[in-house]
Protein backbone atom coordinates (compact mmCIF):
# COMPACT_ATOMS: atom_id res chain seq x y z
CA UNK A 1 0.00 0.00 0.00
CA UNK A 2 1.24 3.50 -0.95
CA UNK A 3 2.24 5.60 1.78
CA UNK A 4 1.12 9.19 2.86
CA UNK A 5 4.45 10.72 3.98
CA UNK A 6 3.37 13.86 6.55
CA UNK A 7 6.22 15.60 7.81
CA UNK A 8 6.03 18.90 9.86
CA UNK A 9 5.80 21.15 13.15
CA UNK A 10 3.22 20.97 15.24
CA UNK A 11 0.43 22.04 12.43
CA UNK A 12 0.59 17.75 12.07
CA UNK A 13 2.12 16.57 15.15
CA UNK A 14 -0.58 13.67 16.28
CA UNK A 15 0.05 12.40 20.25
CA UNK A 16 0.29 8.59 19.97
CA UNK A 17 -2.68 8.07 22.67
CA UNK A 18 -4.69 10.93 21.21
CA UNK A 19 -6.13 9.13 17.93
CA UNK A 20 -9.45 11.64 17.70
CA UNK A 21 -10.12 10.59 13.71
CA UNK A 22 -10.87 13.89 13.09
CA UNK A 23 -7.28 15.14 12.82
CA UNK A 24 -6.61 16.40 9.37
CA UNK A 25 -3.47 14.07 8.57
CA UNK A 26 -6.08 10.66 10.00
CA UNK A 27 -9.06 12.24 7.73
CA UNK A 28 -6.83 12.78 4.63
CA UNK A 29 -5.09 9.07 4.85
CA UNK A 30 -8.21 7.07 5.08
CA UNK A 31 -9.81 9.69 1.90
CA UNK A 32 -6.67 8.52 0.09
CA UNK A 33 -7.15 4.60 1.56
CA UNK A 34 -2.69 5.40 2.34
CA UNK A 35 -0.54 3.83 4.92
CA UNK A 36 -0.24 7.08 7.24
CA UNK A 37 3.60 7.73 7.75
CA UNK A 38 4.00 10.61 10.11
CA UNK A 39 7.68 11.70 11.21
CA UNK A 40 6.23 15.42 12.37
CA UNK A 41 7.78 16.65 15.64
CA UNK A 42 6.04 19.69 17.56
CA UNK A 43 8.50 22.77 17.50
CA UNK A 44 10.55 21.19 14.95
CA UNK A 45 12.80 23.19 12.58
CA UNK A 46 12.98 22.58 8.89
CA UNK A 47 16.43 21.53 9.11
CA UNK A 48 14.77 18.88 10.86
CA UNK A 49 12.82 18.00 8.69
CA UNK A 50 14.94 17.99 5.74
CA UNK A 51 17.19 15.85 7.56
CA UNK A 52 14.26 13.19 7.65
CA UNK A 53 13.74 14.06 4.37
CA UNK A 54 18.03 13.15 3.56
CA UNK A 55 17.31 9.67 5.70
CA UNK A 56 14.07 8.51 4.07
CA UNK A 57 15.01 9.57 0.79
CA UNK A 58 15.61 5.66 -0.57
CA UNK A 59 12.75 4.50 0.98
CA UNK A 60 10.24 6.91 -0.63
CA UNK A 61 8.35 5.21 -3.59
CA UNK A 62 6.85 6.79 -6.62
CA UNK A 63 3.82 5.67 -5.69
CA UNK A 64 3.47 7.40 -2.26
CA UNK A 65 2.96 10.92 -1.53
CA UNK A 66 4.93 13.40 0.59
CA UNK A 67 3.13 16.02 2.62
CA UNK A 68 5.86 18.83 4.00
CA UNK A 69 4.35 21.21 6.61
CA UNK A 70 6.71 23.66 6.31
CA UNK A 71 7.75 25.34 9.34
CA UNK A 72 9.11 28.40 10.56
CA UNK A 73 12.07 29.60 8.66
CA UNK A 74 13.69 30.81 11.52
CA UNK A 75 13.17 28.59 13.68
CA UNK A 76 16.80 26.34 14.23
CA UNK A 77 18.13 23.39 15.75
CA UNK A 78 20.40 24.56 18.03
CA UNK A 79 21.12 20.83 19.99
CA UNK A 80 21.29 17.60 18.46
CA UNK A 81 18.68 16.63 21.52
CA UNK A 82 16.51 19.05 21.45
CA UNK A 83 15.22 19.44 18.25
CA UNK A 84 11.74 20.51 19.31
CA UNK A 85 13.50 23.74 21.31
CA UNK A 86 14.21 25.95 18.47
CA UNK A 87 13.11 29.38 18.43
CA UNK A 88 13.09 32.57 20.77
CA UNK A 89 9.60 31.71 22.69
CA UNK A 90 11.17 27.96 23.95
CA UNK A 91 14.33 29.72 26.07
CA UNK A 92 12.34 29.65 29.17
CA UNK A 93 11.79 25.42 28.51
CA UNK A 94 15.62 24.58 28.84
CA UNK A 95 16.04 22.58 32.07
CA UNK A 96 19.59 24.41 31.39
CA UNK A 97 20.27 28.23 31.84
CA UNK A 98 23.82 27.96 30.19
CA UNK A 99 21.61 26.15 27.11
CA UNK A 100 19.40 28.42 27.10
CA UNK A 101 21.71 31.59 27.19
CA UNK A 102 23.97 30.01 24.25
CA UNK A 103 20.46 29.65 22.49
CA UNK A 104 19.68 33.31 22.73
CA UNK A 105 22.90 34.62 22.36
CA UNK A 106 22.72 33.00 18.82
CA UNK A 107 19.19 34.49 17.85
CA UNK A 108 19.87 37.80 18.60
CA UNK A 109 23.85 38.46 17.11
CA UNK A 110 23.76 35.69 14.32
CA UNK A 111 20.68 34.51 12.93
CA UNK A 112 19.30 36.79 10.42
CA UNK A 113 16.30 36.25 7.63
CA UNK A 114 19.07 36.58 4.76
CA UNK A 115 20.17 33.45 5.67
CA UNK A 116 17.17 31.84 6.54
CA UNK A 117 15.90 32.57 3.45
CA UNK A 118 18.67 31.31 1.50
CA UNK A 119 18.55 28.05 3.59
CA UNK A 120 14.57 27.80 2.28
CA UNK A 121 15.51 28.24 -1.71
CA UNK A 122 18.42 25.57 -0.96
CA UNK A 123 16.06 23.10 0.57
CA UNK A 124 13.25 23.58 -2.06
CA UNK A 125 16.26 23.31 -4.56
CA UNK A 126 17.59 19.67 -3.25
CA UNK A 127 13.45 18.89 -2.70
CA UNK A 128 12.66 19.70 -6.57
CA UNK A 129 16.04 17.80 -7.07
CA UNK A 130 15.16 14.43 -5.25
CA UNK A 131 11.73 14.03 -6.47
CA UNK A 132 12.72 14.73 -10.03
CA UNK A 133 15.46 12.02 -9.54
CA UNK A 134 13.50 9.62 -7.80
CA UNK A 135 10.62 10.15 -9.70
CA UNK A 136 8.54 11.36 -6.53
CA UNK A 137 4.46 12.49 -6.98
CA UNK A 138 4.93 15.99 -6.61
CA UNK A 139 5.50 16.61 -2.97
CA UNK A 140 2.97 18.98 -1.59
CA UNK A 141 4.08 21.97 0.35
CA UNK A 142 1.89 22.80 3.15
CA UNK A 143 3.18 26.15 4.69
CA UNK A 144 2.41 26.66 8.35
CA UNK A 145 3.68 30.09 8.76
CA UNK A 146 3.89 32.47 5.93
CA UNK A 147 7.26 32.44 4.45
CA UNK A 148 9.69 34.38 1.41
CA UNK A 149 10.27 31.21 -1.08
CA UNK A 150 10.86 32.85 -4.23
CA UNK A 151 8.26 32.13 -6.96
CA UNK A 152 6.29 28.84 -7.27
CA UNK A 153 7.28 28.53 -10.98
CA UNK A 154 11.28 27.99 -9.41
CA UNK A 155 10.01 24.44 -8.49
CA UNK A 156 8.13 23.23 -11.04
CA UNK A 157 7.97 19.66 -9.49
CA UNK A 158 6.75 20.97 -6.10
CA UNK A 159 3.27 21.97 -5.31
CA UNK A 160 2.87 24.67 -2.84
CA UNK A 161 -0.43 25.94 -0.84
CA UNK A 162 -1.55 29.20 -1.25
CA UNK A 163 -1.93 30.49 2.32
CA UNK A 164 -0.94 29.58 5.32
CA UNK A 165 -2.08 27.76 8.66
CA UNK A 166 -0.84 30.58 10.82
CA UNK A 167 -2.34 33.27 9.37
CA UNK A 168 -4.87 32.62 7.37
CA UNK A 169 -6.54 29.56 9.17
CA UNK A 170 -5.30 29.07 13.40
CA UNK A 171 -5.70 32.95 14.17
CA UNK A 172 -8.28 33.50 11.85
CA UNK A 173 -10.28 31.06 14.14
CA UNK A 174 -10.02 33.70 17.15
CA UNK A 175 -11.60 36.53 17.51
CA UNK A 176 -8.69 38.56 19.65
CA UNK A 177 -5.56 38.01 17.42
CA UNK A 178 -3.05 37.53 20.26
CA UNK A 179 -2.93 33.94 20.38
CA UNK A 180 -0.40 33.98 23.58
CA UNK A 181 -3.20 35.87 25.43
CA UNK A 182 -5.77 34.16 24.67
CA UNK A 183 -4.71 30.73 25.36
CA UNK A 184 -1.70 31.47 27.82
CA UNK A 185 0.94 29.24 26.11
CA UNK A 186 -0.90 26.33 26.06
CA UNK A 187 -3.27 25.81 22.54
CA UNK A 188 -6.33 23.62 23.40
CA UNK A 189 -6.64 22.63 19.38
CA UNK A 190 -6.02 19.89 17.88
CA UNK A 191 -2.47 20.73 15.52
CA UNK A 192 -4.07 24.68 16.86
CA UNK A 193 -7.29 24.27 14.44
CA UNK A 194 -10.54 23.96 15.06
CA UNK A 195 -11.61 20.47 14.26
CA UNK A 196 -14.58 21.70 11.95
CA UNK A 197 -11.34 23.32 10.61
CA UNK A 198 -9.85 19.93 10.25
CA UNK A 199 -13.01 18.36 8.51
CA UNK A 200 -12.52 21.40 5.70
CA UNK A 201 -8.64 21.12 5.32
CA UNK A 202 -8.71 17.52 4.84
CA UNK A 203 -11.12 17.25 2.18
CA UNK A 204 -8.77 20.69 0.87
CA UNK A 205 -5.99 18.38 1.48
CA UNK A 206 -7.74 15.38 -0.80
CA UNK A 207 -9.19 17.64 -3.66
CA UNK A 208 -5.41 19.31 -4.06
CA UNK A 209 -3.85 16.05 -4.39
CA UNK A 210 -6.62 14.10 -6.42
CA UNK A 211 -7.78 16.65 -8.67
CA UNK A 212 -3.91 18.42 -8.91
CA UNK A 213 -5.43 21.80 -7.89
CA UNK A 214 -3.90 24.53 -5.63
CA UNK A 215 -4.38 23.99 -2.20
CA UNK A 216 -6.00 27.39 -1.19
CA UNK A 217 -5.72 27.93 2.50
CA UNK A 218 -7.36 31.96 1.94
CA UNK A 219 -11.02 30.46 2.05
CA UNK A 220 -13.54 28.69 3.10
CA UNK A 221 -12.35 28.16 6.52
CA UNK A 222 -14.42 28.83 9.93
CA UNK A 223 -13.50 31.83 11.88
CA UNK A 224 -14.11 34.48 14.45
CA UNK A 225 -15.29 31.33 16.69
CA UNK A 226 -12.57 31.76 20.02
CA UNK A 227 -12.69 34.19 22.64
CA UNK A 228 -12.59 34.13 26.21
CA UNK A 229 -16.27 33.16 26.67
CA UNK A 230 -16.51 30.25 23.98
CA UNK A 231 -13.46 29.05 25.57
CA UNK A 232 -16.03 28.07 28.51
CA UNK A 233 -18.39 26.91 26.73
CA UNK A 234 -19.01 23.21 26.69
CA UNK A 235 -20.46 22.90 23.34
CA UNK A 236 -17.52 24.18 21.82
CA UNK A 237 -14.95 22.35 23.68
CA UNK A 238 -16.57 19.24 23.12
CA UNK A 239 -16.89 19.67 19.58
CA UNK A 240 -14.02 21.62 18.56
CA UNK A 241 -11.06 21.01 21.24
CA UNK A 242 -8.72 17.99 21.97
CA UNK A 243 -10.22 17.57 25.63
CA UNK A 244 -6.54 16.46 27.16
CA UNK A 245 -5.36 19.96 25.66
CA UNK A 246 -8.05 21.52 27.02
CA UNK A 247 -8.03 20.45 30.36
CA UNK A 248 -3.96 21.45 30.62
CA UNK A 249 -5.35 24.82 28.99
CA UNK A 250 -6.85 25.29 32.17
CA UNK A 251 -4.37 24.49 34.48
CA UNK A 252 -2.07 27.19 33.04
CA UNK A 253 -3.79 29.51 34.96
CA UNK A 254 -2.17 28.14 38.15
CA UNK A 255 0.99 27.17 36.68
CA UNK A 256 3.47 29.65 37.53
CA UNK A 257 6.15 28.38 34.66
CA UNK A 258 3.71 29.47 31.88
CA UNK A 259 3.01 32.39 33.78
CA UNK A 260 6.90 33.47 33.16
CA UNK A 261 6.79 32.39 29.66
CA UNK A 262 3.34 34.64 28.86
CA UNK A 263 5.39 37.70 30.94
CA UNK A 264 8.55 37.05 28.66
CA UNK A 265 6.38 37.02 25.53
CA UNK A 266 4.46 40.13 26.90
CA UNK A 267 8.23 42.17 27.17
CA UNK A 268 10.02 40.72 23.98
CA UNK A 269 12.91 38.92 24.35
CA UNK A 270 15.81 40.72 22.60
CA UNK A 271 14.72 44.14 24.67
CA UNK A 272 17.76 45.06 26.40
CA UNK A 273 16.36 47.15 28.52
CA UNK B 1 34.85 36.16 -26.48
CA UNK B 2 31.64 36.09 -25.11
CA UNK B 3 30.88 33.12 -22.98
CA UNK B 4 32.03 33.01 -19.57
CA UNK B 5 33.28 31.26 -16.95
CA UNK B 6 31.73 31.99 -13.65
CA UNK B 7 33.52 31.31 -10.73
CA UNK B 8 32.20 31.07 -6.70
CA UNK B 9 34.94 29.75 -4.33
CA UNK B 10 37.36 30.40 -1.26
CA UNK B 11 40.84 31.24 -1.56
CA UNK B 12 41.74 28.60 -3.92
CA UNK B 13 40.46 30.81 -6.95
CA UNK B 14 40.58 34.20 -5.29
CA UNK B 15 42.69 36.04 -7.74
CA UNK B 16 44.77 39.48 -6.20
CA UNK B 17 43.99 42.45 -8.13
CA UNK B 18 47.53 43.36 -9.53
CA UNK B 19 49.25 40.66 -8.78
CA UNK B 20 48.71 38.33 -11.02
CA UNK B 21 50.62 35.64 -12.70
CA UNK B 22 49.40 34.38 -16.51
CA UNK B 23 49.85 30.80 -14.78
CA UNK B 24 47.45 31.28 -12.22
CA UNK B 25 45.06 27.83 -13.12
CA UNK B 26 41.90 29.93 -13.48
CA UNK B 27 43.37 32.33 -15.86
CA UNK B 28 45.07 29.27 -17.89
CA UNK B 29 41.94 27.52 -18.27
CA UNK B 30 39.38 30.35 -19.18
CA UNK B 31 42.28 31.33 -21.72
CA UNK B 32 42.65 27.34 -22.98
CA UNK B 33 38.24 27.35 -22.95
CA UNK B 34 38.04 30.97 -24.84
CA UNK B 35 36.03 32.00 -21.76
CA UNK B 36 35.92 35.16 -20.14
CA UNK B 37 36.03 35.48 -16.31
CA UNK B 38 33.41 36.52 -14.05
CA UNK B 39 35.44 35.98 -10.24
CA UNK B 40 33.04 36.04 -7.17
CA UNK B 41 35.80 34.45 -4.93
CA UNK B 42 36.10 35.29 -1.55
CA UNK B 43 39.49 34.40 0.75
CA UNK B 44 37.88 32.88 3.38
CA UNK B 45 34.52 32.61 2.80
CA UNK B 46 31.76 29.76 3.54
CA UNK B 47 29.67 28.17 1.68
CA UNK B 48 26.48 30.37 2.55
CA UNK B 49 28.21 33.15 0.70
CA UNK B 50 29.17 31.31 -2.52
CA UNK B 51 25.62 30.17 -2.25
CA UNK B 52 24.36 34.08 -1.60
CA UNK B 53 26.19 35.22 -4.45
CA UNK B 54 25.25 32.64 -6.96
CA UNK B 55 21.75 32.72 -5.66
CA UNK B 56 21.82 36.52 -6.59
CA UNK B 57 23.41 36.08 -9.90
CA UNK B 58 22.28 33.16 -11.43
CA UNK B 59 19.81 35.31 -13.60
CA UNK B 60 22.51 36.49 -15.20
CA UNK B 61 24.10 32.95 -16.57
CA UNK B 62 23.23 31.68 -19.85
CA UNK B 63 23.12 28.28 -21.38
CA UNK B 64 26.55 28.93 -23.01
CA UNK B 65 28.40 30.52 -19.92
CA UNK B 66 30.35 27.66 -17.91
CA UNK B 67 29.88 27.70 -13.79
CA UNK B 68 32.21 26.52 -11.53
CA UNK B 69 32.50 26.20 -8.07
CA UNK B 70 35.26 25.42 -5.15
CA UNK B 71 33.41 23.74 -2.56
CA UNK B 72 35.35 25.63 0.54
CA UNK B 73 34.93 23.85 3.80
CA UNK B 74 31.47 22.65 5.19
CA UNK B 75 32.12 24.11 8.64
CA UNK B 76 32.81 27.36 7.71
CA UNK B 77 29.85 29.84 8.83
CA UNK B 78 29.01 33.34 7.82
CA UNK B 79 28.27 34.32 11.06
CA UNK B 80 28.08 38.30 10.58
CA UNK B 81 26.86 39.88 7.06
CA UNK B 82 29.56 42.74 7.16
CA UNK B 83 32.57 40.29 7.92
CA UNK B 84 31.71 37.37 5.18
CA UNK B 85 35.71 36.01 5.45
CA UNK B 86 35.19 35.59 8.98
CA UNK B 87 34.18 31.77 9.10
CA UNK B 88 36.46 30.23 11.51
CA UNK B 89 36.74 29.91 15.13
CA UNK B 90 40.59 31.48 15.68
CA UNK B 91 38.96 34.57 14.10
CA UNK B 92 36.76 35.04 16.78
CA UNK B 93 39.07 35.38 20.07
CA UNK B 94 38.11 37.67 22.72
CA UNK B 95 40.97 40.53 23.54
CA UNK B 96 38.84 41.69 26.30
CA UNK B 97 36.49 39.04 28.12
CA UNK B 98 32.85 40.60 27.79
CA UNK B 99 33.61 43.06 25.78
CA UNK B 100 32.90 42.36 22.79
CA UNK B 101 28.87 40.35 23.05
CA UNK B 102 29.09 38.85 19.35
CA UNK B 103 32.83 37.52 19.92
CA UNK B 104 31.32 35.27 22.50
CA UNK B 105 28.46 34.87 20.38
CA UNK B 106 30.74 32.96 17.72
CA UNK B 107 32.71 31.59 20.06
CA UNK B 108 29.53 29.87 22.01
CA UNK B 109 28.36 28.35 18.12
CA UNK B 110 31.23 27.41 17.22
CA UNK B 111 31.23 25.12 20.53
CA UNK B 112 27.80 24.14 21.11
CA UNK B 113 25.67 24.73 18.19
CA UNK B 114 27.62 23.89 15.04
CA UNK B 115 28.15 19.92 14.50
CA UNK B 116 28.85 18.03 11.24
CA UNK B 117 25.44 16.64 11.21
CA UNK B 118 23.93 20.52 10.16
CA UNK B 119 27.27 21.02 7.54
CA UNK B 120 26.52 18.00 5.89
CA UNK B 121 22.59 18.75 5.66
CA UNK B 122 23.04 22.09 4.23
CA UNK B 123 26.12 20.97 2.15
CA UNK B 124 23.29 18.68 0.41
CA UNK B 125 20.94 20.82 0.00
CA UNK B 126 22.89 23.50 -1.69
CA UNK B 127 23.87 21.51 -4.27
CA UNK B 128 20.70 19.93 -4.76
CA UNK B 129 19.46 23.69 -5.23
CA UNK B 130 22.58 23.57 -7.94
CA UNK B 131 21.82 20.59 -9.25
CA UNK B 132 17.90 21.79 -9.60
CA UNK B 133 19.03 25.74 -11.03
CA UNK B 134 21.36 24.39 -13.68
CA UNK B 135 18.92 21.57 -15.16
CA UNK B 136 16.09 24.29 -15.37
CA UNK B 137 18.19 26.63 -16.45
CA UNK B 138 19.46 24.79 -19.02
CA UNK B 139 22.87 25.32 -18.26
CA UNK B 140 26.26 23.24 -19.21
CA UNK B 141 26.83 21.14 -16.03
CA UNK B 142 28.63 23.24 -13.16
CA UNK B 143 31.55 21.91 -12.47
CA UNK B 144 32.22 21.16 -8.43
CA UNK B 145 36.33 21.12 -7.35
CA UNK B 146 36.54 20.14 -3.68
CA UNK B 147 38.59 23.20 -1.96
CA UNK B 148 38.04 20.52 0.82
CA UNK B 149 37.71 16.72 1.30
CA UNK B 150 33.96 16.54 2.79
CA UNK B 151 30.79 14.07 2.88
CA UNK B 152 27.84 15.17 0.52
CA UNK B 153 26.62 12.23 -0.57
CA UNK B 154 27.04 9.96 -3.75
CA UNK B 155 27.37 11.99 -7.33
CA UNK B 156 24.73 9.78 -8.27
CA UNK B 157 22.08 12.03 -6.48
CA UNK B 158 23.01 15.12 -8.42
CA UNK B 159 22.95 14.36 -11.79
CA UNK B 160 23.28 17.92 -13.16
CA UNK B 161 26.54 18.76 -11.47
CA UNK B 162 30.23 17.52 -12.46
CA UNK B 163 32.52 16.81 -9.27
CA UNK B 164 35.97 16.45 -8.61
CA UNK B 165 37.81 13.20 -7.50
CA UNK B 166 40.36 14.38 -4.90
CA UNK B 167 40.52 17.75 -3.39
CA UNK B 168 42.92 20.80 -3.87
CA UNK B 169 43.80 21.05 -0.25
CA UNK B 170 45.57 17.58 0.02
CA UNK B 171 47.48 18.95 -3.33
CA UNK B 172 48.53 21.99 -2.18
CA UNK B 173 49.46 19.80 1.67
CA UNK B 174 51.46 17.00 -0.74
CA UNK B 175 53.41 20.02 -2.25
CA UNK B 176 55.15 20.28 1.27
CA UNK B 177 57.84 18.14 1.53
CA UNK B 178 57.75 18.31 5.51
CA UNK B 179 53.55 17.35 4.66
CA UNK B 180 51.80 18.21 7.76
CA UNK B 181 53.46 20.86 9.00
CA UNK B 182 50.42 23.67 8.23
CA UNK B 183 53.00 26.16 10.35
CA UNK B 184 55.33 26.67 7.91
CA UNK B 185 54.20 29.52 6.37
CA UNK B 186 52.52 31.32 9.61
CA UNK B 187 49.50 32.43 7.85
CA UNK B 188 51.90 34.24 5.54
CA UNK B 189 51.34 31.59 2.43
CA UNK B 190 53.45 32.39 -0.42
CA UNK B 191 51.85 30.85 -2.88
CA UNK B 192 49.05 31.85 -5.77
CA UNK B 193 45.70 29.97 -4.47
CA UNK B 194 47.78 28.38 -1.90
CA UNK B 195 49.31 25.96 -5.01
CA UNK B 196 52.64 25.82 -6.88
CA UNK B 197 52.63 27.40 -10.40
CA UNK B 198 54.21 24.07 -11.48
CA UNK B 199 50.69 22.70 -10.12
CA UNK B 200 48.80 25.60 -11.19
CA UNK B 201 49.82 24.45 -14.96
CA UNK B 202 48.55 21.09 -14.42
CA UNK B 203 45.03 21.76 -12.68
CA UNK B 204 44.24 24.25 -15.57
CA UNK B 205 45.09 21.55 -18.00
CA UNK B 206 42.96 18.46 -16.38
CA UNK B 207 39.66 21.52 -15.78
CA UNK B 208 40.59 21.93 -19.44
CA UNK B 209 39.71 18.42 -20.42
CA UNK B 210 37.22 18.10 -17.93
CA UNK B 211 35.30 21.01 -19.46
CA UNK B 212 36.43 20.69 -22.54
CA UNK B 213 36.63 16.78 -23.14
CA UNK B 214 34.12 15.91 -20.63
CA UNK B 215 36.79 13.68 -18.32
CA UNK B 216 36.73 13.49 -14.66
CA UNK B 217 38.38 15.63 -12.83
CA UNK B 218 41.06 13.60 -10.72
CA UNK B 219 42.93 15.29 -8.19
CA UNK B 220 44.17 12.56 -6.64
CA UNK B 221 47.16 11.63 -9.66
CA UNK B 222 49.28 13.44 -11.28
CA UNK B 223 50.12 16.31 -9.09
CA UNK B 224 53.82 17.36 -8.10
CA UNK B 225 54.43 16.71 -4.19
CA UNK B 226 57.39 17.49 -2.12
CA UNK B 227 58.39 21.07 -4.11
CA UNK B 228 59.59 22.96 -0.69
CA UNK B 229 60.51 22.37 2.72
CA UNK B 230 61.46 24.57 5.45
CA UNK B 231 64.22 26.03 3.94
CA UNK B 232 63.76 26.10 0.75
CA UNK B 233 60.48 28.00 0.91
CA UNK B 234 63.03 30.67 1.85
CA UNK B 235 64.68 30.54 -1.57
CA UNK B 236 64.19 33.46 -4.18
CA UNK B 237 65.06 31.41 -6.52
CA UNK B 238 62.37 28.85 -6.08
CA UNK B 239 60.63 31.66 -5.58
CA UNK B 240 60.52 33.09 -8.81
CA UNK B 241 59.25 29.83 -10.34
CA UNK B 242 56.72 28.83 -8.27
CA UNK B 243 55.66 31.33 -5.88
CA UNK B 244 54.16 34.97 -6.06
CA UNK B 245 56.98 37.06 -5.69
CA UNK B 246 55.15 40.08 -3.60
CA UNK B 247 53.72 37.37 -1.29
CA UNK B 248 56.60 35.55 -1.04
CA UNK B 249 57.78 38.61 0.50
CA UNK B 250 55.23 38.94 2.83
CA UNK B 251 55.98 35.51 4.02
CA UNK B 252 59.43 36.31 4.62
CA UNK B 253 58.81 39.15 6.56
CA UNK B 254 56.34 37.41 8.81
CA UNK B 255 58.93 34.65 9.48
CA UNK B 256 62.20 36.71 9.91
Amino acid sequence: MPKLRIIGDSFSWIADDDTNSRQWPLQLVNKLSYELDNRSMIGCSQDYTWYWLHQERTNISPDDQLVIVMTSPNRYWLFEDRPDLTNPATLSLFTDPKYANIAETYFKHIQRPDMDYMAVKNRLGWLNNAATVNNWKPPLIIFAFAQSYGLDSEYPRLKFSKGSLTEDVSNAEQADPFVAQLFRGRDPRYNHLCLCNHDILAEKIYKSLIEETTLDLTQGFYKGMLDNNTLRSDMLVKNELSPRLYKEYLNTFENSKWEKFIKTMDKGFFNDE
Amino acid sequence: MTNKLWVFGDSFSFLFEGDKSERIWLLQAASKLNYSIVNYSLRGCSQDFTWQVMQQEKDKITPDDQVLVVLTHPSRYWLFEEEPDHTIPRLFKEEKPGVDSRIKAAELFFRYIQRPQLDVLSVINRLGWLDHTATRNGWKKPLVVLGFGQYYGEDSDFPGLKFSYGDLTSISMDENEDNKDASLFNGAEPRYNHLCLSNHDILAEKIYDTLANDEKLDLTTGFKKGVFNKTTARSRNLAEKEFSLALHLGFLNATN
